[in-house]
């Protein structure tokens, strides 16, 4: 079960950081060619988590939680690319819990994790009882999520006002800011709104993850299946059910991350989605650069968080389509992924294919 | 009844349109698989062919077949990269198609943008001369596509060299002990899925949609995947799997045109995606056997 990037160990930090340095160079080489100037361009990049701390905050909280989606099945062998649905189908429940629950936030984060968890449930069983590709089945299941989801938004949801907006979440089942008052002075300087609670609840999962698989039983089982089934197998863990439960708590973490967005930051959705779009996406990365570790991913967020207030900023001040942060990213989970097979070892146990039956 | 079989026809003429990117994608991913390589960024390359083959259309003056042309050459290197990265590096198949698909999603938009200066597509292009049956436009790749399905079949499955390649996929150490170079074969069909993929991509923009528009392969890539392994790695039965899924998306069409842009018509875009589904679902239960050592690296002792 050596399977690539869950071997990729502390050692490799260099790896990572060439990989990274890689991307932002992807990144340089297309500036440059839209006539910008590379250099200070990337800086103006990097930076950007001063100028734009909303968009910062709140992009690396949610990404801590599609990142965990990603990482957690992924030491199991699967690969979860299905966050960006599960995060449209967390968001979605939270807004119509909100609308008829509209006291305390707590039913739309249930409501949220139960639509993602059942998706990345759904996911599961298909791969563990019918060995069908998860990353076949995630990817149509994030296009099911996303146009059915635009039909909900239009038929149901939206605002008799605001035709293109759906209602708002109503302020008692908001996720409140921290006030600016209540800031330390510099801090209560910049951020005239406040600073968004949402940033401390992923950081929280985020901490609760690690613990529960560095620091119970529980996890202890899941790593020991991850690291080799057969062992773990043979030595009572039922590896079948720990499978699933990783790819259901990955849908929930993701779920949850659309709740956090709807319910801690834009209140709304918007009827092209385009507000719920890439996290999913961005968060395969974060994982990858965090080495599926739910510290490391903390850190990663921010990198890549920073990355996407970064391209949001470029594109006001060089006109380069904020797009630019999905080619950083591409270019660094690519890197990662190919640099990864130079500490092979050995022959991965594991299968990897559609449909595949273990060989 | 004249007119709903007038719109039968129409639809499966449309569907035999709607086919070719899955078809051509899908017959040079099972040459890959079949050698081994698994290439899940199939849609990243159709995406990015698709967007070239537009861009040089439009800016050289061409015409068409300069789109083709490069759409097949971009696709043809990025394949022969997945080939090397997988062969010498030991890269992890999957999650580099994952990276090149994020990349080619981001890289497009910037492309249209600094071309046209517009996020969401290109100016339209004119497709190529094709047939008309029954009032509705054939290009000539709807034949192409097919002929390309048996030629590959007869390849691999009635020449040495097929045979060898077949091998390389189901046990690379004896090909390599019967005298196979394996490294060579692999990356020779990683280039050769690339290089379909870029021409599915091509069709799309140039043929197809006579534009480009973001992401409009529209999930293409993995529905090809799952046609592949609901072929059982047969590109005869996946040109029948491919004109299934062209129908899911041609009903999808016409159901949109019945519909008229009604918030329903979001609905109905998720027909191809659930057909997909339900397609990888039930091929799951004949349990197809696929090559053996698919999407493994292959180490020498």
């Amino acid at each position: 079960m050596s399977r690539i990037p869950v071997a990729i160990g502390l050692g490799d930090l260099g790896l990572t950081l060439a990989a990274v340095a890689l991307g932002l160079a992807a990144g340089a080489i297309i500036l440059a060619l839209g006539g910008a100037d590379p250099l200070s361009g990337v800086a103006d990049i990097l930076l950007s988590f001063i100028y734009y701390q909303e968009i910062f905050l709140v992009r690396s909280s949610i990404l801590v939680m599609t990142a965990l989606a990603f990482a957690i099945p992924l030491r199991m062998g699967f690969f979860n690319i299905g966050a960006e649905g599960q995060l449209y189908a967390g968001a979605a429940a939270a807004l119509v819990a909100a609308l008829t629950l509209p006291h305390t936030p707590l039913p739309a984060l249930l409501a949220a994790a139960a639509a993602g968890g059942l998706m990345g449930l759904f996911a599961g069983l298909l791969r563990v009882k019918l060995n069908i590709n998860e990353v076949l089945t995630t990817i149509m299941l994030n296009w099911i999520a996303f146009w059915s989801l635009r039909y909900v938004v239009v038929e149901y949801l939206a605002d008799p006002i605001y035709s293109h907006l759906t209602l708002e979440v109503p302020p008692e089942a908001r996720i409140p800011w921290i006030p600016s008052e209540l800031l330390p002075a510099p801090l209560g300087e910049h951020l005239r709104s406040g600073f968004p609670t949402i940033v401390f609840l992923s950081l929280a999962t985020a901490l609760a993850a690690w613990a529960i698989i560095y620091r119970t039983v529980p996890g202890l089982r899941y790593r020991f299946a991850g690291a080799n089934e057969y062992a773990a197998a043979s030595r009572g863990v039922t590896v079948e059910r720990v499978k699933l439960a990783s790819m259901a708590a990955a849908g929930v973490l993701a779920g949850l991350g659309g709740a956090l967005l709807i319910l801690g930051h834009s209140y709304r959705i918007d009827s092209t989605l385009s507000g719920l779009f890439g996290y999913g996406f961005e968060g395969i990365g974060v994982a990858l650069i965090g080495r599926n570790n739910p510290l490391g991913i903390v850190v990663a967020s921010l990198f890549v968080g920073d990355l996407a207030s970064g391209s949001e900023r470029i594109q006001v001040t060089a006109r380069i389509p904020a797009e630019l942060a999905d080619v950083v990213n591409g270019a660094i989970i690519f890197t990662v992924a190919a640099l990864s097979g130079l500490r092979y070892t050995g022959i991965p146990r594991r299968l990897r294919s559609i449909a595949g039956r273990r060989g | 009844m004249e007119a709903v079989l007038g719109d039968f026809t129409s639809l499966a003429l449309l569907a035999a349109s709607a086919m070719v990117p899955i078809t051509l994608a899908s017959i040079g991913e099972i040459a890959s698989e079949r050698a081994g390589i698994v290439n899940i960024g199939l849609e990243g390359i159709m995406l990015a062919s698709a967007w070239a083959a537009v861009a040089v259309y439009i800016m050289t003056g061409w015409g068409p077949l300069a789109g083709y042309l490069l759409g097949a050459l971009l696709g043809l290197s990025i394949g022969v990269l997945h080939g090397v990265v997988s062969v010498y590096l030991k890269g992890d198949q999957i999650v580099t198609g994952v990276g090149l698909n994020i990349f080619s999603a981001g890289a497009t938009v910037v492309g249209t943008y600094m071309l046209w200066g517009t996020f969401s597509n290109s100016p339209p292009v004119e497709p190529m001369p094709g047939f008309v049956i029954a009032g509705v436009r054939i290009s000539p790749m709807v034949p192409i596509s097919l002929a390309a399905g048996a030629a590959v079949w007869l390849f691999l499955y009635r020449t040495t060299t097929g045979l060898r390649l077949r091998s390389c996929g189901e046990d690379p150490r004896s090909a390599e002990a019967m005298g196979v170079n394996v490294a060579l074969y692999q990356i020779a069909a990683a280039g050769f899925a690339g290089l379909m993929a870029g021409l599915a991509g091509a069709y799309l923009s140039i043929d197809y949609q006579g534009v480009f528009a973001k992401n409009m392969t529209a999930g293409r890539g993995f529905i090809a995947l799952a046609n592949v392994a609901f072929s059982g790695w047969n590109p005869l039965v996946a040109l029948l799997g491919s004109y299934v899924f062209g129908f899911s998306e041609a009903l999808a069409i016409y159901l949109n045109i019945v519909l008229e842009a009604t918030a329903a018509s979001n609905l109905v875009n998720t027909i191809p995606y659930i057909a997909t589904l339900a397609a990888v679902t039930l091929i799951a239960f004949r349990k197809p056997r696929m090559p053996a050592w698919l999407g493994r690296p292959y180490i020498k002792e």
